[in-house]
Formats: C-alpha cells, structure tokens, sequence
C-alpha cells in the first residue's frame, strides 16, 4: 500500500495553484479594487470613492444596470425554453424505434453545434442584411419588390434574430444530452406502461419526464450560465444594436456586449473604467450565485438519480 | 521506492522546465547584446491599397537600419483600445490616427510631448501651417502630421457625367430619387449614413455644430434638426442598411453612380477597382444661405506613446516617414494632400487629379475639433443617425437624446 503524504500532494498541485492565483485572482482582484476607485479615462489616479460606483449603478437614474440586464435575462429565458423545446422534440424523433441511421441525423444536428460560432455569426449577419440578405431576397421573389423584415434595424426583429442564431446553434447540444438519457431508460418500462394501456401522452409525462430531467437539469443551467455570458455570436451580428434612443444601449446589448461597448468597443467614449468595474463585478456575483445553483442542481439531481 | 523516484525525477523534470523559461526569458529580455535590436509597433487604421505605399516607407528605414524592426498593427476601435492598452503597459510605440482624438490621447496620459525630439521650429518649417498646428496642444509638440484629408464627392464616369452631380442639396434628393427608379437595384450618392464623420458635412452645412471647444454641445439646434430631416430625406431611396462597406462595395461594383468618401479609399477605387474616378465637391445648402456642406478636415497624424520604449528612435522613423520625399512617393498612389511643405509644392502634386479634387473640397472644410470634449460626441450623434436612419425616431427626438448624452459625455471629460 503505498502512503503519499500531504505535502507531496501538495507540492504536485502547486503548479497550477500558483497558475490560477496569478491568472484568475490577480485580474478578478484588480476589477474588485478598481470597482471602489474613481478611475477613468481621463484621471490616471486610483482615488477611493467606497460604494459610490455601485450606488450609481444601481440608484442612478441614467444608470444601464437593470435595463442590460432585463434584456439578458429576457434573451437567456427565451432562449434557453427554445432550447429544451427543440432538443425534446429532436431527441423524441431520433429515438424513435422507426428512424434509421441515427448517427447520421446526429452528426447532420451536432455540425452547427461543432461549426466556430465566429464564422456562422457572420454568416447569418449576411442571411439577415435588409437589402443585399438571401432571406429578404428569397422573400421578395414570393411577396413583391417592397418585402423586406428589417431584421437586423428593427428592435424586436433584431432581438428574434439573435435568438434565432443563438437557437440555431445550441440546441443540438441538448439534443444530444436528452437523446442519451432516453436511450439509458430501458425499454421494458415503456412496454410495461403500453401493457398497463397508458397512452404516448401519459408515458412521455409520467414515465420518460421524469426519468430524464435529472439529465437535463444541470445542462439547462449551465446553458443559462453561458447564454448569460453571450458575447461573440450576438456582438458579430448586432454590436448590441439597433440603437433605439441615443441616450440607451442598444436593445440586444447583453451584460457582456455592454461592458465591451464601454471600454474597447466602437462606441467606448469618456471610458469609466470604475463603473464597468463595478458592473462587472456586479455580474460575476449574480453568475457565482447562479453556478452555486447549478452544482446544487446537479448533486440534487445525483441523489435522486441513486 | 520506485515511485518515490519517479515522484522526485517529475519534480526536478517541473523544476528544470521552470528554470529554462526564466532563464531564456532574461536572455531575450536583456539589452547585453551588442547589436542592440528594436521592435517598434505602429497602431494604425490604414488599409487595402492605401496600406501598401506607407508600408513601403517603413520597409525602406528597415532596410536603412537592419537591427530596427517597424511593426504594423491595424486596429478596429482604434483609439479607445490604444488607450486601455497603453495604461496597462501593452500598449504600441506609436498611434496613428486623425488629429480629432489628440486632445483625449493628451488628456488621458496616452502620448508624450516630442519636443525634445521634434523642435516646434522643425514641425512649423517643414509641414504646411495647418498641419503643424494640429499636432500641437497646449503650447507642445506631439508628434508630426502625414495628411491632410476631407471627404468630397468621387464619381464613376461611365455612369453618371460631371453636369448629372448636384451642386445643391434639393438637387441632390432628386438626383438620388431618379437615379433610383431608372436603375433598380442601384444607388445615386452613397455615404455611410450613421456615422458622425461623414455625416458632419450636413450638421456643419446647415450651419450646426457638434461641440464648441468650451464644451458646448448643439444637437438640439433648429439647424441641426434641419440637417437631420435632411439625411432622413433619404431614407426611401438608399439602402436600410447603410454603413461604411456596404457602401463601398456598392460604388466598387459600379452599383453605385458615386460615394462620399476620403482619400483613404481612394487608392482601393482607383487601382483595384479600376474605376474612372472623377472628383466633385459636396453640394450647397440653399436652406443656409447656399453655405456649401462642410466636412472636418482632418490631419493624419502619428504620436507617440507612454509606452514607447526609445522615443528618440521613435522620432528618427516619424522624421523619415513624413520626409519629403517618402511622402511624394506615397501621395503618387494614394492621392493624399501631404503635409510635408515642399511634398505639397511640388509640380506633381500640383498636376495630380486626385490631390486637387480633395485639395479643392477641403477649403470648404471645417477643422476637426481636437478638443477632448469631441470624444464624447461621435457616439451620441452616431446613435442619434442610426435612430433617424432606422426610422425608430424624428430627428428631433433623436437628436434632443442625443443631446442629453453628450452633455452628460461632456461632464464626464470635465469632471
């Protein structure tokens, strides 16, 4: 039997210790510093200001908090229902006894899910161009010269427009952790259920729902988590735009895209690197309480599943 | 036992690696070589054709000087980048961009003052007056002027004539609505409707401003509101989406009869499209007193940052690059006014078509505010465009938000 004693242990793991204090706190350390300074564009200097960032940002009347962040949290909840909707109906369909080559229909889903988002984002900023876009275009051969949807300059088209590419992308995913939780329900239940005459309807809510939620559940959050955190896909084809009323974001700037904005984006301007400090750390509280749940989640999952 | 070796034989294995990277990062690092290479990064917004003869200037002083190394960057967001980046030590050598953000680079400690190595007797004697004076702020040097730039009207001759181009605003919504409708699927006049930039020819023409250099701000002017209504006049016989390459693809592509457009692009037109360019000037406003539109004029400049490793190096390329005649070989392809003094007297210059076309606009011209305070600015009128071009709201109510973000943008820079 072979003892390791602790400090070997501990020296094995002091590496990649050492790595994240130094990788993950030191920036995550400096934002919570900045966040209680005045630091800005134009003044170099770190003066405290104690919770003034944060009252601003959350009792000010021109303050972006709760507006970004209804429209994230909009934008997750929506999406997020489409996904498990979607990965249900595709997963159900796969797992039909009827469907043959399954791992072709597989791949066939999993290749939007596999392609870079960067490249399929701009791709759809194509597919949704007012005037030059194959949807509009394909649409004018049908409705006339004058058809147009303006996807991507009309706010709630513009919103339908990122949930669409960000659906179009994620669901394959869920298809696929559905799918294996179905095929791990083994078949002699359905059968008993069909013996004892409960119907499709019954079976998929009193047998198979249950059964695979405890998959699902903690695929769900951490999808919410992610979706929360959208940057790329949604800043590729809007930037956070249209822009609605110049005193306001943009109605498809996420947490993310906001924060972007301010500092590096096109629209950066008299930057307040102290807010968006703050702002950020306000987000990274919410995410934290948020994957706190999703490990609850899961290991409430777990038990259930024992 | 045998473990226990392999457990100290990994350790060591861990330790040596951790000592070969410390170890050649000092190495590297250290100025002890006697052949004393430099790197210098030049943060820039230039591209296509127009890249091509100003990389060609710093390849030439490589050549000159084999232990120096030039690095181009191009960057999107440009400045605000610079800026973050600059305060976290990751910053380029050198920025290259239009004189307008000078006074946010300045306020914000971003660039240093040159004067120890550009004499204001140096940059007054060698760069036309205007130019030098827009690479001084508050009584400094900060770096040398390369152009001088204006958006003006090009026009695709196989597609309209020089007597079709409007000279006054009503003509030129006509222009816009005939030429539509006798060639559908085509474009009169393109511009990138949403932008500040391109847009201030209208604001300034009908006798509007965007900020005073006392920080007032006049988005919410009648004029301005009028200059608004103007550009929102277009909105059925232009594309929805109208931003800077879409309209360049549309005039490349001989979809478009002409653009409004600065030198910049002028190269990319010119050479790789293969367009017969001819050049007018922006049309009058007769709601002003026929006051012809007025576009910024801008300087092209080059500073230098806090970052910068050997400023002194750094002021030898800027001298080299804007010499006379680096510029007049580079002016040839781009068709820029230079600002280099004698580059501008010369009889090439005087002959070249594309030089006096900007040359001609740019004395209609306003200079680009180089005030921080404009900083503020180019988001809230921006924003303000995008909500008239999109139709979500009037001008006016565009522009009186606008207004009310600038001002609290202003207060920002002040406070």
């Amino acid at each position: 039997m072979l003892q390791v004693k602790r400090r070997t242990i501990f020296l094995y793991l002091l590496p990649i210790i050492v790595t994240i204090l130094i990788i993950n706190m030191t920036p995550i350390l400096y934002t919570l510093y900045l966040s209680f300074t005045n630091n800005t564009e134009f003044n170099e200097a770190y003066n405290f200001v104690g919770l003034a960032n944060y009252i601003h940002l959350f009792f000010a009347t021109d303050s972006d908090l709760f507006y970004v962040l209804g429209l994230t949290v909009l934008y997750v909840g929506i999406c997020v229902v489409l996904f498990v909707l979607l990965g249900t109906v595709t997963a159900l369909a796969l797992n039909h006894p009827r469907i043959k080559g399954t791992s072709i229909w597989m791949s066939l889903l999993l290749v939007p899910w596999a392609a870079p988002s960067a490249v399929t984002a701009l791709i759809w900023k194509f597919l949704f161009n007012y005037d030059f876009g194959p949807i509009n275009q394909i649409g004018r051969l049908f409705f006339g010269a004058h058809f147009g949807v303006p996807w991507l300059t009309n706010p709630v088209a513009a919103f339908a427009a990122v949930v669409i590419v960000n659906v179009w992308l994620s669901y394959p995913f869920f298809t696929v952790v559905i799918l294996g939780a179905l095929q791990s329900i083994p078949a002699e239940l359905s059968e008993a259920a069909s013996v004892d005459g409960a119907n499709g309807w019954q079976r998929f809510w009193r047998l198979t729902f249950p059964l695979v939620s405890p998959a699902v559940m903690p695929a769900t959050v951490l999808s919410a988590i992610t979706t929360f955190q959208m940057f790329n896909t949604v800043y590729l084809i809007t930037q956070g735009g249209p822009i609605t009323n110049p005193a306001r974001p943009g109605v498809t700037t996420f947490v993310m895209i906001y924060m972007y904005n301010e500092v590096l984006g096109a629209t950066a301007a008299n930057i307040h690197y102290a807010q968006v400090a703050a702002f950020a750390i306000t987000m990274f509280v919410i995410l934290g309480a948020l994957t706190f749940l999703a490990r609850a989640l899961s290991l409430g999952g777990r038990a259930v599943q024992a | 036992m045998k473990r226990n070796y392999s457990i100290l034989l990994l350790i060591s294995m861990v330790l040596a690696l951790f000592a070969v990277a410390c170890g050649s990062s000092v190495s590297s690092g250290g100025s002890s070589s006697p052949a004393q290479k430099e790197t210098v990064t030049i943060w820039h917004g230039w591209q296509g054709s127009y890249l091509a003869p100003k990389q060609a200037i710093f390849d030439a002083y490589m050549k000159l000087h084999p232990n120096v190394t030039i690095k181009l960057v191009n960057q999107q967001n440009l400045i605000p980048k610079s800026i973050t980046a600059v305060r976290a030590n990751n910053g380029p050598d050198i920025i290259a961009w239009a004189d307008d953000s000078l006074g946010e680079l300045v306020d914000s400690h971003t660039v240093i003052p040159m004067d120890q190595y550009i004499s204001e007797s140096y940059v007054n004697s060698t760069y036309m007056p205007a130019a030098a004076k827009a690479v001084q702020f508050n009584g400094q040097v900060w770096g040398v002027p390369e152009t001088v730039e204006a958006v003006t009207i090009m026009y695709n001759k196989k597609l309209v004539s020089a007597d079709q181009i409007p000279t006054t605003t009503d003509q030129m919504l006509s222009f816009e609505k005939s030429y539509e409708q006798q060639h559908p699927g085509q474009y009169g006049i393109v511009w990138p409707t949403q932008d500040a930039y391109y847009n201030a020819p209208w604001f300034y023409g009908f006798g509007a401003f965007y900020v005073k250099p006392d920080g007032t701000v006049g988005l919410n002017t009648p004029q301005a509101t009028a200059a608004g209504n103007f550009i929102a006049s277009f909105r059925p016989y232009l594309p929805k989406q109208l931003d800077g390459t879409t309209a360049s693809s549309l005039f490349s592509e001989g979809k478009a009869a002409a653009i409004i457009d600065g030198p910049w692009a002028y190269a990319d037109y010119a050479t790789k499209a293969g367009i017969d360019i001819g050049f007018a000037t922006l049309p009058a406003v007769p709601a002003n007193n026929n006051t012809r539109a007025t576009p910024f004029v801008g300087v092209k400049s080059l500073w230098v940052t806090k970052n910068a490793k050997d400023p002194a190096l750094c002021a030898d390329i800027l001298k080299f690059y804007t010499d006379y005649q680096n510029q007049l070989n580079m002016i040839k392809v781009t068709g820029e006014i230079p600002a280099n003094q004698q580059a501008l007297n010369d009889p090439v210059v005087k002959s070249d078509r594309a030089i006096a076309g900007f040359a001609n606009q740019a004395q209609y011209g306003t200079p680009l505010p180089n005030t921080p305070y404009m900083s503020a600015l180019w988001t809230p009128v921006a924003n303000a465009l995008a909500a008239i071009w999109t139709g979500t709201q009037t001008p006016a109510a565009a522009l009186a938000a606008a207004q009310k973000a600038a001002v609290k943008g202003v207060q920002g820079v002040s406070a």
